[in-house]
């Protein structure tokens, strides 16, 4: 199937053609990218059919054979779900985006940044290697901090892109370490292969750390409580963005990854209480913040926070019936939260705000964007007849099959309090924009024009489409869906009139709640508002970041001082701890393996070296040190001769000539040793540190000599010199042949010293 | 005879271990070229001891050394020159412009 990497990679080749042909095409790019996009939706479509039908559709690139990890491309009916949401509406926001964004604007780095997002966001969902999936989710994130961060001059965007960043890239690293040890139990990356292995996984005594370092991922990404805190900031987005990443797609991820996993890590208590737990908790906070706002994004950034916790709350139950109506709710919520977006940005694009304190009675003004609202807004209350009534009734219907201690009481009604509050803040939108006094806000408005009508057209009319022929949908992408998600086939049975039963009588309670709670909207929201002055998530975040970067100053500036004695004593210290623990953790042995008694001459050669050295060191005056060094390297070279290596003592005596020469011309003119004003102290701790070294050194040369822990590739040179090289002496057809162009470098590096000594010698002084 | 090389080799090391810990560059630069004879001694201990003839082919019995790490410390030689050459001059032209050879003055300084 070639069109699969077609469809992975067309988004990221349209991205990169985006800023050149923005030249051309002027504002007309954002066209460009919604062909893309609509491309990409047309050719997933032609996967439908095979897909409906039962197959998995694969490709495989061969990508890293010695880790056994291959980039497989993977469709079947959960993946292509996904990826038919994200073109389909990447296609629609983008259209629309062209009208939302100022013509003085820079669309071409716009739709270049969407673009990039949406092949990242098709690669988390199409790829079958934990790795490449991985690469990819970590893409969205760093796209997603690009569209935050679009408005880069303000002040509030970077914040908000900065804080989506290190939520959603923190919970990645998480992740990261939990595939590790999903591959250290399976052994393997492919995610095929590790979904088979479900009942090995849970066996595991890895099982919980897997379970929920993963996990952290996806509440991060999908923002879940008590990560939710990125998702208001990042609503600093311009609209299209929050519609697209914020609400359809990218928080859609973590939820993806849940389903994604559920046959391997789901059916467990700790799956339940832990999955379905923070979902539920979140479903009621999100709602309860969402109660609580003035901005329209930001309530809809806190329903959209509830929303998704009650996806995984269903995903969390681990059920059949659970996954079902979670992923039915997800199509429902893609609908009318994308859609519900865009109606809010036409609101603040015609009337320069989008503080509910500032709106009121625009149905008049804005008909069209108040009957879009107005739907829209009922599939999310979860009235009939749209797609949002059949799947909270679903929701309803799944929690009450919950069968674990206490989750069977506590779940079902976590469940109607948070869709009464669902219920309460879809009301408060919907009156307090289009009804009740009109309000006064900036701009005159009027209806938002035709061209960026369609898009939010498009997604308010597949509420009733998804609620009155649920079992299309069923057939089509939700089957599928849920038969990839559990691995087997799942009994569907949608329907708008599900008869009188609990669902339905929960539904009463919930819009009776909901009606009970709405009144009390206003000192909701001046209670949380005196309480978060006070007491938030978003203090703690800022105040360890705070923390976390003094402190890293600290540490860099005690490290990174500037003085090369506190560099070298960091590695100093660090080089001997490293080579003693492992000497007495491993107990080697310090008796050197061969032993060859030293002849007299040696022996004699080895002390006067030693104690030469070390009168370097006790030298008093720079002319003396230095002739004693020369002293050293004349007896290294003599060495050399003993060691039988004949070229290097030659080379040695040679050069340790020049050297002192060299020595001797510039150390006329330099003043002589002060005596140090170190203290005792730390003479004695240099001391130390380099016996400490010193000791270290001869301990890897007792340890090692002669060991032979790998063979020597010798034989090869000593062989080939004479038929290959040319010459005898071994040791120069490997230099001037076998390692000819080591020698090039070589050369070259003695050439760029002697341009620099000359470059200094020949600078006149200038003090 | 390993034992002994090996602790001519330590002591190498630690002295010049000691000497770019001072204050005064020159003694740093000094401590450097100790360092790098040392490690010129240990590349070629690490080619072992079981030769007993300098390794030019030729007639007559007798076990070739490992030409390899001979042929690395070569370089590493010359390299070593190169770099004692340059900051030789440079610490000469510092004191030339700035009057002090103490590696904590020298730091403090700008342009």
């Amino acid at each position: 199937m070639i069109l699969l990497p077609v469809v992975l990679f067309a988004p990221f080749v349209g991205a990169a053609l985006t800023p050149l042909l923005a030249r051309y095409l002027g504002r007309r790019i954002g066209w460009w990218a919604a062909a893309v996009a609509l491309g990409n939706t047309l050719a997933l479509l032609t996967l439908l059919p095979s897909v409906v039908h039962g197959d998995t559709l694969r490709f495989t690139i061969p990508w890293v054979p010695l880790l056994n990890a291959d980039l497989t491309i993977l469709v079947d009916g959960l993946s292509l779900f996904f990826a038919l949401l994200i073109s389909f509406a990447g296609c629609l926001i983008m259209a629309y985006g062209r009208f939302y964004l100022d013509p003085r604007e820079e669309h071409g780095k716009f739709f270049a940044y969407m673009l990039l997002f949406m092949g990242s966001m098709l690669g988390v969902v199409l790829i079958g290697n934990l790795i490449a999936l991985f690469v990819f989710w970590e893409l969205t994130s760093f796209s997603s901090f690009l569209l935050i961060g679009f408005w880069d001059r303000r002040e509030a965007s970077r914040y908000g892109a900065t804080k989506a960043l290190l939520i959603t890239a923190g919970g990645g690293m998480a992740m990261l370490i939990g595939f590790i040890l999903l591959q250290q139990v399976t052994g393997s990356w492919d995610l095929e292969t590790i979904l088979r292995q479900g009942d090995l996984i849970r066996a595991s005594s890895l099982y919980l750390p897997i379970l929920g370092l993963v996990f952290l991922g996806c509440m991060t990404k999908s923002a879940q409580t008590p990560f939710h805190i990125w998702l208001p900031n990042a609503m600093e987005a311009p609209t299209p963005v929050s519609a697209y990443l914020h609400s359809a797609t990218m928080v859609k991820a973590g939820l993806y990854l849940v389903a994604r996993l559920h046959p391997a890590l789901s059916g467990t208590e700790a799956w339940l209480y832990l999955v379905g737990g923070v979902g539920i908790l979140t479903l009621c906070v999100g709602g309860f913040l969402a109660l609580g706002q003035d901005d329209l994004k930001a309530l809809l950034a806190y329903s959209t926070v509830s929303q998704l916790g009650l996806i995984m709350a269903l995903y969390g139950l681990g059920t059949s019936a659970g996954v079902v109506a979670g992923s039915f709710h997800l199509m429902n919520h893609a609908a009318f939260k994308a859609g519900l977006f865009l109606c809010v940005g036409m609101v603040e694009h015609e009337t320069g705000t989008r503080r509910l304190s500032q709106l009121g009675g625009l149905w008049r003004a804005m008909p069209w964007t108040a009957v879009f609202t107005l739907v829209s807004a009922a599939a999310m209350a979860g009235l009939p007849p749209f797609g949002g009534f059949v799947s909270k009734e679903l929701f309803y219907g799944a929690t009450l099959d919950v069968n674990a201690g206490g989750a069977r009481i506590l779940f079902p009604i976590l469940a109607v309090a948070g869709s009464a509050l669902t219920f309460a803040y879809s009301l408060r939108l919907v009156y307090g924009v289009f009804f009740g006094r009109p309000g006064k806000p900036p701009k005159h408005p009027h209806e938002a024009p035709l061209g960026m009508r369609w898009s939010p057209l498009i997604l308010a009319a597949l509420n009733p489409l998804l609620g009155l022929w649920p079992n299309s949908v069923g057939h089509f992408l939700l089957g599928p869906m849920a038969a990839a998600i559990l691995r087997h086939g799942a009994e569907i049975h949608l329907a708008l009139w599900h008869g009188f039963g609990w669902p339905l009588l929960m539904s009463a309670m919930t819009i009776a709640a909901g009606l009970f709670i709405y009144p009390a909207r206003s000192r909701i929201q001046h209670w949380q508002e005196e309480v978060f002055s006070r007491l938030s998530l978003d203090a703690i975040y800022d105040g360890s970041l705070r923390v976390l970067s003094q402190s890293g100053r600290g540490v860099s500036l005690s490290l990174q001082s500037g003085f090369l004695r506190r560099y070298l004593l960091w590695i100093f210290s660090f080089l001997s701890l490293v080579v003693f623990s492992t000497f007495i953790w491993d107990r080697v042995s310090l008796l050197p393996a061969e032993a060859r008694s030293v002849l007299s001459y040696e022996g004699i050669l080895l002390i006067l070296t030693l104690v030469t050295s070390i009168a370097v060191v006790l030298a008093p005056r720079p002319l003396p040190a230095v002739i004693l060094l020369g002293g050293v390297g004349y007896l290294v070279g003599i060495l050399f001769i003993v060691l039988y290596a004949p070229d290097l003592a030659l080379t040695q005596i040679l050069i340790e000539t020049v050297s002192l020469i060299l020595f001797l011309l510039v150390i006329y003119r330099l003043p002589p040793f002060i005596p140090e004003q170190a203290s005792r102290g730390r003479l004695l701790r240099d001391g130390l540190l380099a016996t400490a070294v010193g000791g270290a050194v001869a301990a890897v040369i007792l340890a090692t000599a002669g060991q032979g822990y790998f063979p020597s590739i010798a034989e090869f040179f000593l062989r080939e010199s004479v038929p290959g090289g040319g010459g005898r002496n071994v040791v120069n057809v490997i230099l001037i042949d076998f390692r000819g162009y080591d020698t090039l470098g070589e050369v070259t590096v003695l050439a760029i010293a002697l341009l620099g000594v000359y470059t200094l010698l020949a600078k006149k002084d200038t003090r | 005879m390993t034992t002994l090389l090996a602790v001519t080799i330590g002591v190498l090391f630690g002295t010049g271990a000691f000497l770019v810990l001072r204050r005064n560059a020159l003694k740093v630069i000094i401590g450097l070229s100790l360092i790098s004879h040392g490690a010129n001694l240990l590349l070629v201990t690490s080619g072992g001891f079981a030769g007993n003839r300098p390794p030019i082919i030729g007639p007559g019995g007798g076990v070739y050394v490992d030409p390899l790490p001979q042929a690395l410390v070569l370089t590493a030689i010359v390299i070593s020159f190169g770099m004692t050459a340059f900051m030789v001059t440079l610490l000469y032209r510092l004191y030339r412009r700035t009057g002090t050879v103490d590696m904590d003055q020298i730091r403090g300084l700008k342009g």
